[in-house]
């Protein structure tokens, strides 16, 4: 079968001869050469668009719509004074404080500590109506006065158990479980043992009191709502809070223990955020519970002398210098320190191009040299703790250990 | 004039221009002709040709600088410098550059020519209406445009659990707090936008109790540290110096807030003389929104103890929000967001309200010209964080939307039915 073809399909046209002529007379009634579809549209645009080059066909009732035409002046009359310097009082909110619900009744005390201790953060935990806890406190204290983390042998951990309570053993992860029997008011002392990645006391404290009813503590607050001290043959932190439980009790799903919060600044740092040349002789160890998250820890050895090397990331000021300075002269047995005896403390040292703080303490026993090398908002801590002869040893494989690191994305400083 | 009985040419040309009956006069005086040329199709196409590569040319320059410097001096603008360096690979150096409309300019002339195009052929007729009802969208969107770009502001608003707060904060931009906390009337503050230290030199003003000299303003920084040569001689900066880093990338993906610093010298106004430098940081103003306070750094002036800080731009407002509860859901047995909701409590005194509202992903709170939306929230669900945007015009582009499709239908309508009437009649 063969296709009949119209004859009068695509023919070529001269387009600008045509052109020329179709602008003085359109032709609309089918002409001798048809032109094809679109040469037809293309000539009828191309006419539309000459056509009102035209200015000829003003016609009077027009006038009105001139006015609009100011209209674009406007855009460059507004908007261009925005006060550079402004002087206000500031309101103060409005104080809001939420209706006690009486119909919930007594208020609810918890007394917890946080110890990081034998590889793990150790949580002790008693709660309950407000006057129960008052008159059991003194038995939390004892107890907590009591323990003792074992970093060898079987049991991680041991404790004497308060006249009156009984020990269960632990259900639903927990390690173990006192209980004081009463009809009235029972009360169960938990003792729970989790990886160090949930230590972060920030989350901790503020589930807690969330968990009461009590607004967050950030910040400095924080320090305020909790108290370091001794726990037993460890040191931790504990709370004392009184609030409101809710009505559902349990921890809720919103609340994630388990979950390592990690701070956003050190986001997609899962693989080694820090890579450093091991000096010889040094030795790795795997990944402390006792300590902070992100820590990694090294140790040296020189016959019975050993010495601890950490490299630890912190966030922005990490306490201030002076109160870390501080704290390290007292773990090396020195007092405190002036203002001259930081700066003599408080030397620099060069690592990847650029002086960072470099500090050296000499105890009567132990020395500690510390490394605080800035990465945008975090600083790592490069510390060696040891017998003062130990660290004159290792002090030249130190520095230069520190030199050696290198961090991810290691372009800016 | 016209010739009824004349060729099909002239027909066509008569139903085009369709000012039936009425004779064509050619409008003399400079006022017709100049609007005559500000009416020329040509002209459009022009504008959108700059349009095109002022489109380009921006795009191009927030690889450098960031997304909102970079629609500030580009499209909210009325022009541009434009470096020959945007145009050619790093590796080529070419300095210079060279003036270009900026888009306020080039928008504004735009609908300039579109309405006087409308005054010189202007033909209310019902088979234009189409068209008009588009060219009028269009107009609206061109003003919705800017009016935001003038009228429009919008913050965040940090709520910690039980918490209450009534101001917003910017973090595109910052400002220097000057605070008189024994102010008689509450806390007095006098605030030096970034625009103006940005300037540099010395800045003196009746609103400020002293006299600010900028020594040093750094666009973006690194946390301070102790390495490097400090400027600072009092207040918390002493031994610590920030690192000027590059304003942070309108392509970068993390799209990280730019945290400025500064070194600013305070001089008593009366005698002139110098207080001390200082250094000011937003990163002691809690730039990450952890929710943690503020440490303002003292400064003493004529016996009277001030308290100074570089902070994120703040707007307070005539109304405080409490934040009753935050609450983030997971799906089940997972740990995919599957729902953020804010319970807070809108107190405003000035116009007597007080009530409870769940403000929680597409379900903003809307409330005197301004929506408040489920933004973010505090790490650790300690908080809420809501955006408050504040824009006049914010309907604008709906109903500019709206107009140029019912145009679009209209338009083609009239073309469907006078196609289809001819069809049937031949």
């Amino acid at each position: 079968m063969t296709l009949i073809v119209p004859r009068a399909t695509i023919k070529p046209c001269n387009l600008p001869e045509t052109r020329r002529r179709c602008i003085s007379v359109p032709r609309l009634h089918p002409s001798p050469h048809r032109r094809s579809v679109c040469h037809r549209k293309l000539l009828a645009m191309h006419k539309t668009i000459l056509s009102s080059f035209r200015t000829n066909h003003a016609s009077p009732g027009r006038a009105g719509f001139l006015s609009f035409a100011l209209v674009p002046l406007a855009f460059f009359a507004i908007g261009c004074g925005k006060e550079e310097i402004e002087s206000y009082v500031a309101p103060r909110p409005v104080e809001f404080k939420e209706e006690e619900d009486a119909s919930t009744g007594s208020k609810t005390r918890m007394l917890a500590a946080m110890v990081p201790a034998s590889n793990s953060v150790w949580f002790f935990k008693l709660e309950g109506p407000e006057a129960t806890i008052a008159s059991h406190k003194a038995d939390f204290d004892a107890f907590l006065a009591s323990v003792k983390f074992n970093d060898q042998g079987n049991d991680p951990i041991s404790w004497t158990t308060p006249k009156g309570w009984r020990q269960e053993a632990g259900a639903k992860g927990r390690h173990a479980t006192l209980v004081l029997e009463s009809k009235e008011n029972p009360l169960e002392l938990t003792i729970t043992a989790l990886p160090e990645a949930a230590g972060d006391v920030s989350a901790n404290v503020n589930r807690w009191r969330r968990q009461l009813g009590l607004a967050p503590a950030l910040g400095p607050q924080l320090a305020k709502v909790t108290t370091e001290r001794k726990v037993g043959n460890a040191s931790g932190i504990t709370v004392d809070f009184l609030g409101t439980k809710a009505a559902d009790g349990m921890m809720s799903r919103k609340a994630r223990p388990k979950m390592a919060i990690p701070e956003p600044r050190d986001q997609a740092s899962n693989q080694a955020p820090v890579k450093y040349t091991k000096p010889e002789g040094w030795k790795e160890l795997p990944p402390q519970r006792a300590s902070l998250p992100g820590t990694i820890t090294l140790e040296v050895a020189d016959g019975s002398d050993k010495a601890k090397i950490t490299i630890t990331p912190l966030a922005g000021q990490a306490g201030g210098l002076k109160a870390n300075v501080d704290r390290w002269r007292g773990q090396v047995n020195l007092p405190p320190a002036d203002e001259d005896q930081l700066k003599r403390d408080v030397g620099t040292i060069e690592v990847g191009g650029k002086k960072v703080s470099y500090v050296d303490l000499k105890g009567p026993e132990q020395r500690m040299l510390v490394a605080i090398v800035p990465q945008g908002a975090q600083s790592w801590y490069f510390k060696i703790l040891g017998p003062v002869k130990l660290i004159e040893k290792e002090k030249k494989a130190f520095e230069a250990f520190v030199k050696s690191a290198r961090f991810q994305g290691d372009s800016d400083g | 004039m016209d010739n009824l009985t004349a060729a099909p040419a002239k027909e066509m040309e008569r139903n085009e221009s369709s000012v039936e009956g009425k004779s064509r006069q050619r409008r003399s005086g400079w006022f017709w002709i100049a609007l005559s040329a500000l009416a020329s199709l040509r002209l459009t196409v022009f504008l959108f040709a700059l349009a095109l590569i002022l489109v380009f040319a921006g795009t191009l320059a927030q690889v450098e600088m960031g997304i909102w410097t970079a629609v500030s001096r580009y499209f909210r603008s009325v022009y541009v410098f434009m470096p020959f360096q945007l145009f050619v690979p790093a590796t080529v150096k070419i300095p210079g550059g060279f003036p270009f409309p900026g888009g306020w300019l080039i928008g504004g002339a735009l609908m300039a020519n579109l309405l006087a195009a409308h005054a010189v052929r202007f033909k209310l007729t019902w088979a234009r209406s189409g068209i008009l009802l588009i060219h009028s969208g269009l107009v609206v969107m061109m003003l919705s445009e800017f009016i935001t770009g003038v009228f429009a502001n919008e913050g965040i608003m940090t709520i910690v659990e039980k918490g209450t707060s009534n101001y917003l904060e910017d973090s595109t931009s910052c400002e220097l707090a000057i605070i008189d906390p024994a102010h008689p009337d509450g806390e007095h503050v006098a605030v030096i936008r970034d625009s103006m230290l940005k300037k540099g030199g010395l800045i003196h003003n009746d609103k400020l109790p002293f006299d600010v000299q900028v020594v040093e303003y750094m666009v973006n920084s690194g946390y301070p540290t102790p390495t490097g040569k400090g400027l600072a001689t009092k207040g918390d900066g002493v031994g610590l110096s920030a690192k000027a880093l590059p304003e942070v990338s309108g392509t970068d993906p993390e799209q990280k807030i730019d945290v400025p610093s500064a070194y600013v010298t305070i001089k008593n106004k009366r005698t002139g003389e110098d207080l001390g430098t200082y250094l000011v940081t937003l990163w002691w103003s809690d730039p990450g929104r952890m929710g943690e306070t503020e440490k303002p750094q003292k400064v003493q002036v004529d016996g009277k103890t001030y308290d100074m800080t570089l902070r994120m731009r703040r707007t307070y407002k005539p109304y405080t929000i409490y934040l009753k509860q935050f609450k983030h859901d997971l799906f089940p047995g997972t740990a995919l967001d599957k729902q953020f909701a804010s319970t807070v409590r809108l107190i405003d005194p000035v116009n007597n309200q007080e009530r409870e509202v769940e403000i929680s992903m597409n379900r903003p709170l809307f409330y005197e010209g301004e929506s408040f939306y489920q933004s973010g929230w505090i790490p650790g669900d300690l908080g809420t964080r809501l955006q408050v945007v504040h824009n006049p015009g914010r309907a604008m582009p709906y109903i500019s939307c709206f107009m140029v499709s019912l145009g679009m239908l209209i338009h083609f309508g009239i073309h469907l039915t006078r196609f289809l009437r001819r069809e049937l009649a031949s």
